[in-house]
């Protein structure tokens, strides 16, 4: 699933749920840089940051019975970009962790890119942006699991060749 | 249920300040029946509906109130924008609603046929809010076919008060009387205009003036 989100797929146009998702793992400097010219004048709240938990579920091996995993921190936010017109899309951020700055940064992006005239602009200059910044994370991550891998088809071997050692002392 | 967020507009501008000021108004209109409590404009505003009842059904509402809308109002953006902000559960029939808001164009559902409460329980009634197109506690009335001049005696009123009021249908004061009647069992009601409320609790009584 992760998988999904990250790459950037068959087609050109990523949908609303694949840039939120992007846009609420975005560390928040890449969200700075990025929408600096939208974020001069404060956004129009319709709700603003809150933090909250949410209950967060997991299936054993992706497959079983639904269980609660845990509570997560979650802050979330909606609002319309500063000078848009009143029915113009509204921008909504569900984010891990308690940063109120990055939920709103996360909305005002998700506003932007419902916006056709942003919407390319802001997928080459952010999105992309993010999506190589999560594919290095993981890499990264990847690497320092790498050094702690272990072999498990020597380990059974070994413990193979002690049952015959101790077959034979008896 | 749609998830178009495109018509919601924002809800208090402080929404601890912004809800105790509405509620503030609501136990004053409760208190003092009758009388016409002007209702601050503190939030921005759904185009459907009268902003004194949409600013209280904000300031009431939360995720556990069910709630009625009249048909002019379902499906609106007053409705989208309660259900935004407050998080209440929409219900199909009005028999099933703790709040139920009558739009100014729609019938009003029977009295009577609205929760009632119980003996024990006489809380769990529910509250309705009404649009009307004139509010007037000097009594004077409006120069239309539809309007009514009450007198209006009870708990919250020294002697008596008198209340004018346009919008409702011309049985609604001996449907009024059964929902007395009942008491303690009952429903509690809002008229509500542009900018004020008056509160009618099941307590209070009113009488029509023989000429209007």
């Amino acid at each position: 699933m992760l998988h999904a989100f990250d790459s950037p797929g068959a087609k050109h146009q990523l949908s609303r749920p694949n840039w939120m998702a992007l846009l609420a793992r975005a560390p928040l400097e890449l969200l700075e840089t990025a929408l600096r010219p939208f974020d001069q004048t404060p956004p129009r709240w319709l709700r603003m940051p809150e933090t909250g938990l949410m209950m967060v579920q997991g299936r054993a091996s992706g497959t079983g019975e639904r269980f609660n995993l845990g509570e997560v921190t979650v802050t979330r936010c909606a609002l319309r970009v500063a000078g848009a017109a009143q029915e113009a899309p509204v921008g909504v951020a569900y984010v891990m962790g308690r940063s109120h700055r990055h939920a709103q940064l996360a909305a005002v992006a998700d506003a932007l890119l419902q916006d056709p005239s942003h919407n390319a602009a802001l997928a080459v200059k952010l999105l992309q942006p993010v999506r190589e910044h999560l594919a290095h994370e993981q890499q990264q991550r990847q690497q320092r699991v790498q050094s702690t891998k272990v072999e498990f088809f020597t380990v059974a071997r070994e413990s193979g060749s002690d049952d015959a050692d101790e077959e034979n002392a008896e | 249920m749609t998830h178009d967020l495109s018509s919601v507009v924002g809800g208090f501008a402080h929404e601890a300040f912004g809800s105790q000021a509405v509620f503030r108004s609501a136990l004053q209109a409760l208190s003092h029946p009758g009388r016409c409590v002007p209702v601050k404009q503190n939030s921005e505003l759904p185009r459907h509906g009268h902003a004194a009842a949409a600013n209280f059904l904000l300031a009431m509402l939360d995720a556990e109130c069910t709630l009625w809308l009249s048909p002019s109002l379902r499906g609106s953006d007053a409705d989208m924008w309660l259900r935004f902000h407050t998080g209440c559960q929409l219900v199909e029939r009005a028999d099933q609603a703790q709040f139920v808001w009558v739009g100014a164009a729609d019938p009003l559902p029977p009295l009577h046929s609205l929760r009632q409460g119980s003996d024990e329980f006489p809380d769990h009634s529910a509250t309705c809010l009404v649009d009307v197109r004139y509010l007037s506690a000097t009594g004077a009335p409006e120069k239309s076919a539809d309007a009514q001049v009450w007198t209006l005696t009870g708990p919250g009123i020294r002697d008596e008060a008198t209340l004018s009021v346009a919008g409702l249908p011309t049985d609604f004061v001996s449907q009024w009387v059964n929902n007395h009647a009942g008491f303690p069992r009952g429903v509690d009601l809002f008229l509500a205009t542009g900018d004020a409320l008056v509160g009618l609790p099941r307590t209070t009584r009113i009488n029509t003036l023989a000429e209007v």
